[in-house]
């Protein structure tokens, strides 16, 4: 089910969150069980036993754990194998078949292909599995496991962010799983950011994203249209994740659960360093904390360092997508964090930090290596991205060649604006709009007026569903 | 119900926002299901009968919440027409309309419309359209069959007083459709301009196009039909075929269109009333469903048109009912008038068993537009279908990778707007054949093929019989890439999908 849907909104919402309120405290845990996975079936209710499995490994291995006094290894290595592998048939079966397949091709190796799965790609499994996975790591590093498959059935399938995250882990809702509290302050707060987090999905996620669509589909993109396809993607794809990730935070708020922020205004980050501290926290935070840090972090020596943070890039870059592109991606990334470090260390960052031209020169120059990392994301083959950074270059020709026209309106370029206003002006404790009546009431409209494009919108669903 | 009182600190209540957030969210299903129950519906809906139609296998196959959602959207009043309530409210409030030029007597136009052109556009686009269509003539109609142009002139070239109050002059605007007409004739295409006829009605006082949408009314459709059956009986002989069949006689009124598109301008009454008031002394023909269907196995009727949205207001019955013989049609509403050619085109039934004439009804903004122009990302190319003699040694590929489709048996589901089939052969092929049966989903879709492919973009409308697209390329090769593409919807239905390859003996020199 999408936020943005008719059956979400003005079926699922009121009556869940109704009755939700209704309901004791103590059975409130049961009934976000039934929501949820209601809520996941309305994409296939097959899919639900899926949930049901990567809960119960989590939950059965986590006791199995706890059963040992010195915590059971074995155990632990079981339940994460089987989660692993459970996440790697659904997802990267057939890359890896066609991969292989590919190779065999490359080599003359007809003999040696083989017959490449066709599995269908679950919505939200990354997000789902390694929450169940933070989880059983969390038990094997002595978190008290939980009790009631219920409680811990419902973290899993928690619906505000089961398809798309934040991934929450369950000490961020441990204490309110048993008996979530429903609050009028948290009410009022969590409808203010679901309200913001829907505009911005509906009137500038959704609007720019025609023109990236179509620069991406071009064959020959001349530089001026693959420049503006690029910054409508880069819009496209911060107001849409993290529109997302607003309205589950909104409706946790709503529902007594306090979710991790998952962005901070990225796209001011002046090193890509910082870049990945304020996009995407909690997956960050998640590769960090049980990949890098795992592997040695930077306490094994400088190399040692710069490997691990390829590793977990090239780690990252794949959990996005099963496709060379995603695991270009993250290696892209994991080499301009490797460059930023060393460069980091051998230059006096104090005193060039401190001049308000280098910062701005750093954000221009983190911008547009980021935006030059989304083609890779966004492109669905490395054909693809040969063609747009022709593109971006200038081989297909310099101007637009009334290739624009009809394709933007003054809507488009009023969106484009006011996005480009919002990246670099947005403040990210949302004040304004929690404290002040008059604000509330402006937000009220705009959201209004946003059902009312959504109305008119062809079907959009969320970007960060397939990952 | 809420474990915290609403008051904070100051006492003051701040927490009106959750209560008005909630009314809303409630107040959209209430009101839809009081709509439904009493009848309320908005006009341009009373021909869609939505039934929520739910098998087991929608439990499993993923359609479940899509069918859902269609079926609830589809029947929202509110959810769908807020916007239209919006438009509404403004119009009878200020007698304006967003993004319309309003004139009086409930006129609107498109501003788009009004605006004057620039010269290098009106030559582009009269050349650009006159080879595109002489292409179709050349590659694509067979020899025996007459090829002929009805151009419908825009609404605001035949009411241009409304249009152009201010009587400014827009010359580049005005010698379009002579220009473009003129130059269809030197090129010896067939074309019938119906400017003359339609603004004869006019000139006597009688509409022949609503006034709040861009189509023509029953009574322009009908005078259309006329004129062309008048010209018709002096070019294409269709004596010894079947007699026009028999309709349900239906009445319409001229000003106020059923479907009010142009502005999404809604009115929330009950169906009989909106029916009572179409009610006028003009007698005009309904229109079957059967009817927009193109006839699948060959030609049947003396002709075939092929038509646009305009196609809506019975211009084919009226046309059947004017030559007294059978006529067959294609209509492809909101899908532009290239899109039905295309369909009709793909058909093999186009060359082997081919109507004596070919009606292309091409509304004159299709032609401003530019008639390659009507697709998306690039530019129209026509479909040829590959020969029997091609089709006598063709190759299976190794491998038919779908990326954005799902397989559900032998039906396959988009995923994606943008879906792609990577296909794999075991000795390079010259061309791609792609077979299978659009059963439903998005409002259109298109095949995006490569840069070395000859056949461009391709178009498939929405039809239950089963297509064949052939692509050929310019260098024979083993792996090949295809990009599709789908408007307004994310979900399109194919059935028993099909590829095959041709080889490079097979290939035809351009």
């Amino acid at each position: 089910m999408l936020f943005t849907s008719y059956s979400f909104l003005f079926l699922f919402l009121p009556l869940f969150f109704l009755a939700y309120c209704c309901i004791p405290a103590r059975a409130r845990a049961s009934w976000i069980l039934v929501g949820s996975y209601l809520f996941y079936g309305f994409w296939r209710f097959d899919f639900c036993l899926l949930l049901l499995a990567v809960t119960a490994v989590g939950f059965f291995g986590s006791i199995l754990i706890d059963a040992k006094r010195s915590r059971s290894r074995f155990a632990a290595i079981v339940s994460v194998s089987l989660l692993l592998l459970l996440l790697g048939w659904f997802k990267y079966a057939g890359f890896i078949g066609d991969s292989w397949n590919g190779i065999a091709n490359l080599l003359g190796w007809d003999s040696g292909k083989i017959l490449v799965p066709d599995v269908i790609l679950p919505v939200g499994i990354s997000f789902f599995t390694f929450q169940t996975l933070s989880y059983v790591v969390d038990v094997y590093r002595g978190l008290p496991p939980c009790r009631s498959f219920i409680s811990f059935a419902a973290y899993v399938s928690l619906f505000p962010q089961l398809v798309a995250g934040p991934i929450v882990r369950y000490t961020d809702v441990l204490g309110d799983l048993e008996k979530p509290r429903v609050t009028w302050k948290g009410i009022d707060h969590g409808v203010v950011i679901f309200m913001l987090g829907f505009c911005k999905k509906v009137w500038i996620a959704n609007n720019v994203a025609p023109i990236a669509d179509w620069m991406f589909s071009l064959h020959s993109p001349p530089l001026a249209v693959a420049w503006l396809g690029l910054a409508a993607y880069t819009i496209q794809i911060y107001f849409d994740f993290s529109g997302y990730s607003d309205m589950a935070i909104g409706l946790g708020l709503m529902m007594g659960f306090t979710f991790p922020e998952n962005f901070r205004a990225p796209y001011r980050s002046s090193s890509i360093t910082e870049f990945w501290q304020r996009w995407h926290i909690t997956m960050s935070s998640f590769f960090r904390d049980y990949l890098y840090i795992s592997m040695g972090g930077n306490r094994a020596g400088r190399m040692r360092t710069l490997l691990n943070l390829m590793i977990t890039m090239l780690l990252a870059g794949l959990w996005h997508g099963a496709g060379w592109t995603f695991v270009i991606w993250g290696g892209f990334h994991g080499l301009l964090l490797a460059v930023h470090r060393v460069w980091k260390t051998r230059t006096d960052m104090t005193s060039l930090g401190s001049h308000l031209w280098y910062r701005g020169f750093a954000i221009f120059v983190t911008l547009v290596l980021v935006m030059v990392g989304w083609v890779f994301f966004r492109a669905e083959s490395l054909s693809s991205v040969a063609v747009v950074f022709s593109g971006l270059i200038g081989v297909s020709g310099f101007g637009t060649e009334g290739l624009l026209q009809g394709r933007t309106d003054l809507v488009f370029w009023i969106v484009f604006g006011i996005a480009i206003a919002l990246v670099t002006f947005e403040r990210t404790d949302r004040k304004w709009f929690l404290s002040s009546s008059a604000a509330k009431a402006i937000l009220l409209v705009v959201f209004v007026g946003a059902v009312h494009e959504l109305g008119g919108q062809a079907y959009n669903p969320f970007l960060y569903f397939q990952f | 119900m809420v474990d915290q009182p609403r008051m904070n600190k100051g006492g003051t209540s701040v927490m009106w926002l959750p209560l008005v957030f909630l009314v809303l969210l409630l107040l959209v299903p209430l009101v839809d299901i009081a709509a439904v129950v009493t009848g309320y519906v908005p006009p341009g809906r009373r021909y869609q009968d939505l039934k929520l139609e739910l098998g087991s296998s929608d439990f499993v196959s993923g359609s479940f919440g899509a069918k859902i959602e269609e079926y609830f959207q589809g029947r929202s009043v509110l959810y769908h027409g807020t916007g239209a309530f919006y438009n509404e409210c403004v119009f009878r409030l200020t007698g304006r309309v967003p993004g319309m030029e309003t004139r009086p007597g409930g006129w609107l136009f498109q501003k788009s419309n009004l605006t004057e052109l620039e010269s290098e556009t009106v030559d582009e686009r009269v050349n650009s359209n006159r080879d595109f269509v002489l292409e179709v003539r050349r590659r694509c109609i067979a020899p025996e069959t007459k090829l002929l142009i009805a151009i419908i002139p825009n609404r605001s070239r035949l009411y241009s007083d409304l249009a152009f109050p201010d009587g400014e002059p827009r010359p580049e605007r005005e010698s379009f459709l002579p220009r473009q007409v003129a130059a269809f004739s030197d090129a010896g295409i067939l074309t019938i301009n119906l400017m003359e006829v339609l603004s004869h009605e006019v000139e006597r006082g009688r509409d022949v196009f609503f006034a709040e949408d861009h189509h023509w009314n029953f009574h322009g459709s009908q005078v259309a039909a006329a004129e062309v059956a008048r010209w018709l009986g002096t070019k294409v002989d269709t004596s010894g075929k079947d007699p026009a069949r028999e309709y349900t006689i239906v009445s319409k009124l001229d000003t106020e269109s059923p479907n009010r598109s142009f502005t999404t301008l809604l009115k929330f009454r009950k169906k009989s009333q909106v029916e009572s008031e179409f009610l006028h002394d003009q007698e005009i023909l309904d229109i079957t469903p059967d009817w927009k269907e193109m006839a699948p196995h060959g030609a049947q009727g003396a002709g075939l048109v092929l038509e646009s949205s305009f196609g809506m207001f019975g211009f084919s019955q009226f046309l059947e009912e004017s030559l007294g013989v059978k006529i067959d049609s294609h209509v492809d509403p909101g899908n532009g008038s290239v899109f039905a050619l295309a369909h009709y085109l793909s058909l093999n039934s186009a060359y082997s068993d081919p109507y004596p004439f070919l009606l292309w009804v091409i509304p004159e903004y299709h032609l401003l537009d530019g008639l390659v122009n009507q697709g998306a990302g690039s530019k129209i190319k026509l479909p040829e279908p590959f020969s029997e003699e091609e089709c006598s040694d063709m190759v299976m590929p190794d491998s038919v990778k779908f990326r954005g489709i799902r397989k559900v048996r032998r039906k396959y589901i988009t995923e994606s707007s943008q879906p792609r089939i990577d296909l794999s052969f075991p000795e390079p092929v010259s061309g791609v054949r792609l077979s299978f049966r659009c059963v439903g989903g998005a409002k259109r879709g298109q095949i995006l093929c490569p840069p070395d492919s000859d056949s461009g973009l391709l178009l498939f409308p929405r039809t239950k019989e089963p297509i064949h697209y052939d692509l050929r390329f310019t260098e024979p090769k083993r792996q090949v890439e295809i990009k599709l593409l789908f408007f307004s919807g994310e979900e399109y239905l194919m059935r028993d999908f099909e590829v095959s390859g041709i080889l490079p003996s097979h290939v035809l020199s351009e």
